[in-house]
């Protein structure tokens, strides 16, 4: 099954990222030892890394073989501010203004081990240990957030980027002038739908589009609308993304084609 | 390796509010999964997901019309149930709206056994509220762990909770599926930190966790199991879990 259309590799393709690689992310790549391209992500490896991107959209993505949590080449140490300030150079080396940047935070991943006993239940913990951190950032617009786009660093012990993925693309005028225009639903009597069993929580216009993974790149205004379960017997908080009527809009496609459900009837369910 | 999703966005015949993207979280895990070369087993959504897919049995998850334990790796989206301030007790919950295979809600520690009997459930990655509670998943999960090798969850609360994702499940069973190169792949665990987060609330968080005989096992598998890496089931009572939180 093919879903996409497969273009060639060229050398173009593998001089950019040897580009992006060694001038914007500092990588001493070294020997490139596999370069191709699929669908719409073109790639180089060398011994240690993987760099792939997008060849419809400002998205690239970074793997070190050597980055891990524990042996390998280890985490960053370094300070927070350090690493957000990694990270937002890498947008701007890129030549994104950085004043699109909205939020910038560290996550870092925490570790746990335990022992079970599963005759008694006993729970033996082995204790907690930091793993790998990164800086997040995600972006907005004047303003206006964007929600899908985000940058991801890891930095190795030595300060060299281990994990990056960045998705970061070009926002249509006409979009970012649609979502404006949504903006007073933030702050007039504006009522978002309703659903049952549950109430708004809140709301907030920005731009949509199609995830760093997809063979496709779709944007969209919408009034993105959090709602809060009225029932305490279930959670996953509903989202809708409307427009100033309160009409769904079109959500940006993963696919050329949305994939649609593929099994009949169940057999043995209750008849409806 | 063979799949089954179950994706369940109307709940209104349980008197409960509906989603929008869990059918189609299902739909998109499918076309990554089957692009990469895995086989669908069951792809029920809404109604035809059961409750009894989740409980231990041979008529329940065994079921050979959609149990969980059919295929080696199972994804749901749909509700889970939050408590507002979880305890060490507190159970976690998949909370489905079948027209079959009543209850609607499995209580996970108390009844869901994966990789046991003639299971052969190999990856668990449960997309919504709560499943996987940190301050609960030695009373609801290590039991859990019978061949298993790795499941992926949320912690969280009422007010720190997963919003219901257009892109999560996607940007995960892209990362997973080991899409023809140089499209990205990721161990389950690392894959889950990164997209995990995507459309949560502050507070709540992304877990990972894994089984083994001992903690370098059980950590190689949370750090680096593959879908494809076509390692044996884990025998033993060491758990290794990560977690990320927003």
């Amino acid at each position: 099954m093919s879903i996409y259309d497969q273009r060639e590799h060229n050398d173009d393709d593998t001089r950019r990222l040897q580009a992006v690689g060694a001038e914007i992310l500092g990588l001493p790549l070294g020997e490139i030892e596999r370069e191709g391209t699929t669908a719409n992500m073109t790639g180089i490896q060398s011994s240690r890394y993987q760099l792939t991107s997008r060849t419809d959209s400002r998205t690239i993505f970074l793997q070190d073989s050597e980055f891990q949590a524990q042996g390998g080449v280890g985490v960053f140490e370094g300070n927070d501010d350090e690493l957000l300030e990694r990270a937002a150079r890498i947008l701007s080396n890129l030549g994104i203004d950085e004043r699109e940047i909205d939020q910038r935070s560290v996550l870092t991943e925490q570790i746990e081990a335990a022992s079970f006993d599963r005759r008694t239940g006993a729970v033996a913990s082995a204790g907690v240990r930091d793993g790998k951190r990164f800086a997040l950032l995600t972006r907005a617009i004047d303003g206006i957030p964007v929600w899908q786009s985000s940058v991801t660093l890891g930095l190795t012990r030595d300060g060299s980027p281990g994990y990056l993925h960045l998705h970061w693309p070009e926002i249509e005028r006409k979009v970012l002038d649609t979502a404006r225009g949504y903006l007073s639903a933030e702050s007039s009597g504006w009522s978002p739908p309703t659903i049952d069993y549950a109430e708004p929580e809140s709301w907030r216009a920005g731009v949509l589009h199609s995830p760093a993974i997809s063979l496709v790149l779709d944007q969209v205004a919408a009034i993105k609308v959090i709602y809060r379960p009225l029932t305490d017997e279930i959670g996953k908080k509903p989202v809708r993304f409307v427009d100033l009527d309160g009409r769904d809009v079109p959500l940006p496609r993963h696919f050329e084609e949305t994939p649609g459900p593929v099994d009949e009837k169940r057999p043995g369910a209750n008849a409806a | 390796m063979r799949f089954s999703t179950g994706g369940v966005d109307n709940y209104a015949p349980c008197s409960s509010t509906s989603l929008s993207f869990c059918r189609q979280n299902g739909r998109d895990f499918r076309t990554w999964y089957q692009f990469s070369g895995h086989t669908a087993v069951t792809n029920w959504e809404d109604g035809d997901v059961w409750g009894s897919d989740f409980r231990d049995g041979a008529s329940a998850d065994g079921d050979p019309s959609g149990g969980s334990e059919l295929p080696q790796i199972y994804f749901y989206a749909g509700h889970g149930t939050c408590q507002a301030a979880p305890t060490a007790t507190d159970p976690d919950f998949i909370s489905v709206c079948g027209n079959f295979g009543a209850p609607n809600r499995t209580n996970i520690g108390q009844t869901t056994r994966w990789g046991n009997n003639a299971g052969s459930l190999n990856f668990a990655f449960l997309d919504a509220s709560c499943p996987m509670d940190l301050v609960s998943i030695g009373a609801n999960w290590f039991n859990v762990f019978l061949g298993l090798h790795v499941a992926t969850g949320h912690s969280g609360t009422r007010t720190q909770d997963t919003l219901d994702s257009a892109d999560r499940a996607s940007q995960f069973a892209a990362l997973t599926a080991g899409l023809p190169w140089p499209f990205p792949t990721m161990s389950i665990g690392d894959a889950w930190m990164q997209t995990g987060i995507i459309d949560i609330q502050p507070g709540c968080c992304a877990v990972a966790i894994a089984n083994g005989r001992d903690i370098p096992e059980a950590d190689r598998r949370v750090d680096f199991e593959q879908v494809n890496s076509g390692w044996s089931d884990p025998v033993g009572d060491w758990f290794v879990w990560k977690w990320v939180c927003r």
